[in-house]
């Protein structure tokens, strides 16, 4: 693959979930030093991309994520948006307008603003897609090579965004998904391929409106992973691992059961295997007993 | 359907066509937990145009935007859709929103973000800035003039 692909990080991990910036920076440099086809590049002139406010200001969403894709154009890049939120929005406005000649017209017209135009030539991955269909299995397993440190059975949450509404293109089938569970697969633990709550919600939308609400979703959750033996619980999306992760322990006084679960990026897990210090990947940050899993990284 | 609100608005499904099947009910965690949050209910309000009265309780706010609802639903209606219609009816008729969403609007318009950048505490409670971490200063949108002025334009 030659397209460049423009890493677009988002306001939540740009202004505070900083360990999901710095694992995926780690670990993408990693295999884009390996493989020359690999090309990803910081995105320029990044601003919101609307989905926090969707549900308030409609116009301002379509036009904050409409402008991220024609960024991307003008570079003639791909977009990866490293946030579920951030894809959804991305995602969902692609299909909005590329279906609408009207609703183009409009953004088109905004756009000119700041110098930009959108014809719809960009393509929009999501982090999971990026690491299965493009970096592939495969590849993982070769950079990973003889490393290991056993086996750790693994809960792999893909969070709302990723897969649903359904009617939107896809990249895995939204009832069953499977690339999450090969991609771990392929760092050499064992996916738990189907658990109770593995399509759930996280509960993280509700933080703003009604936190009791959302810590009760996040709880519902975590006690499935728990359930089913999972020594760890994985995600892509800032939101979600703020939510599983640093809210566990408010979660968890409100829960009737303990609830007490390592939960961690993918990019982290996968950049310890692959040798770098936890704290360049940001593992001092998530509140969630981790040291579980990091002392298996001791030797 | 006429659409109510001026401007954009995401494709509204037919509510006329619900089955009153209770299947977006049913698989929706935000009703697991919460005894008034009945997205059908939602939807036949809407249907009978029942709006009034819907758009000022509280708890339409208390949608998870979790989109199973959407996938489950057998006749296309939406659910989730036509709750983020009613809330933004509630926003354009200038009635209140969780203060949440008034902040991010604000912070949106004014550095492009929707949050304002923060020092985080590790596990040692360390605290950090980005700078500390090696990634730099937040980048600030090389365009915010012009942003502001479109954003303005559209709030
Ligand atoms: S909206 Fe759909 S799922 Fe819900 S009651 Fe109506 S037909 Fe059934
Ligand atoms: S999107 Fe909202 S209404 Fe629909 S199932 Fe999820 S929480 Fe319930």
């Amino acid at each position: 693959m030659n397209r460049s692909i423009l890493v677009y990080v988002g306001c939540f991990s740009s202004t505070k979930q900083y360990a999901l910036e710095m694992s995926n920076r780690v670990v993408l440099e990693a295999f884009d030093s390996k493989y020359e086809e690999l090309h990803v590049m910081e995105f320029p002139n990044p601003a919101c991309c609307g989905h926090p406010i969707r549900s308030i200001k409609p116009e301002m969403w379509l036009y904050l994520a409409c402008r991220l894709l024609a960024i991307a154009e003008e570079r003639g890049s791909d977009l990866l948006p490293i946030c579920n939120g951030c894809y959804l929005s991305v995602k969902e406005a692609k299909t909005v307008i590329d279906s609408n000649p009207k609703y183009m017209a409009k953004i088109n017209d905004l756009l000119k603003e700041e110098g930009l135009k959108y014809t719809g030539k960009t393509r929009v991955y999501h982090t999971i897609e990026y690491f299965h269909d493009v970096i592939t299995p495969n590849r993982i397993r070769e950079l990973v090579g003889e490393r290991t440190v056993g086996t750790i059975n693994v809960a792999a949450h893909y969070g709302c965004h990723a897969l649903r509404p359904k009617h939107l293109p896809q990249f895995d089938n939204p009832k069953n998904p499977q690339k999450f569970e090969n991609i771990i697969d392929a760092i050499g633990f064992k996916s738990i391929r189907d658990y109770p709550m593995k399509l759930e919600c996280c509960g993280a939308p509700l933080m703003a409106p009604n936190p009791v609400l959302g810590l009760k979703v996040g709880g519902a959750k975590l006690s499935g992973a728990l359930k089913s033996g999972a020594d760890l619980m994985l995600t892509t999306c800032p939101y979600c691992l703020e939510m599983l992760d640093y809210r566990q322990e408010s979660i968890s006084s409100i829960s009737e059961i303990e609830i007490s679960m390592p939960v961690m990026y993918y990019q982290q897990i996968l950049g310890l295997v692959l040798g770098f210090d936890p704290r360049d990947l940001g593992l001092n940050f998530n509140m969630s007993p981790v040291e579980r899993i990091l002392e298996r990284f001791k030797k | 359907m006429t659409l109510i609100v001026e401007g954009y608005f995401p494709e509204l499904p037919n509510p006329n066509v619900c089955y009153n099947c209770f299947r977006c009910t049913s698989g929706c965690p935000s009703a697991f937990f919460i005894e008034e949050f009945r997205p059908h209910r939602f939807v036949a309000k809407f249907k009978w145009t029942e709006l009034e009265e819907i758009i000022s309780k509280e708890f339409i706010w208390d949608c998870s935007k979790c989109f199973k609802c959407i996938d489950l639903c057998p006749q296309e209606v939406s659910p989730a859709v036509v709750i983020e219609y009613l809330q933004i009816l509630v926003a354009k008729r200038g009635k209140p929103i969780p203060k949440a969403y008034e902040e991010m609007i604000k912070n949106i318009i004014e550095s492009g973000y929707a949050f304002p950048v923060q020092e985080v505490s590790d596990r040692d409670f360390e605290t950090f800035t980005r700078e500390d971490l090696g990634l730099g200063p937040l980048r600030k949108p090389s365009t915010i003039t012009q942003l502001r002025k479109i954003l303005v334009k559209l709030k």
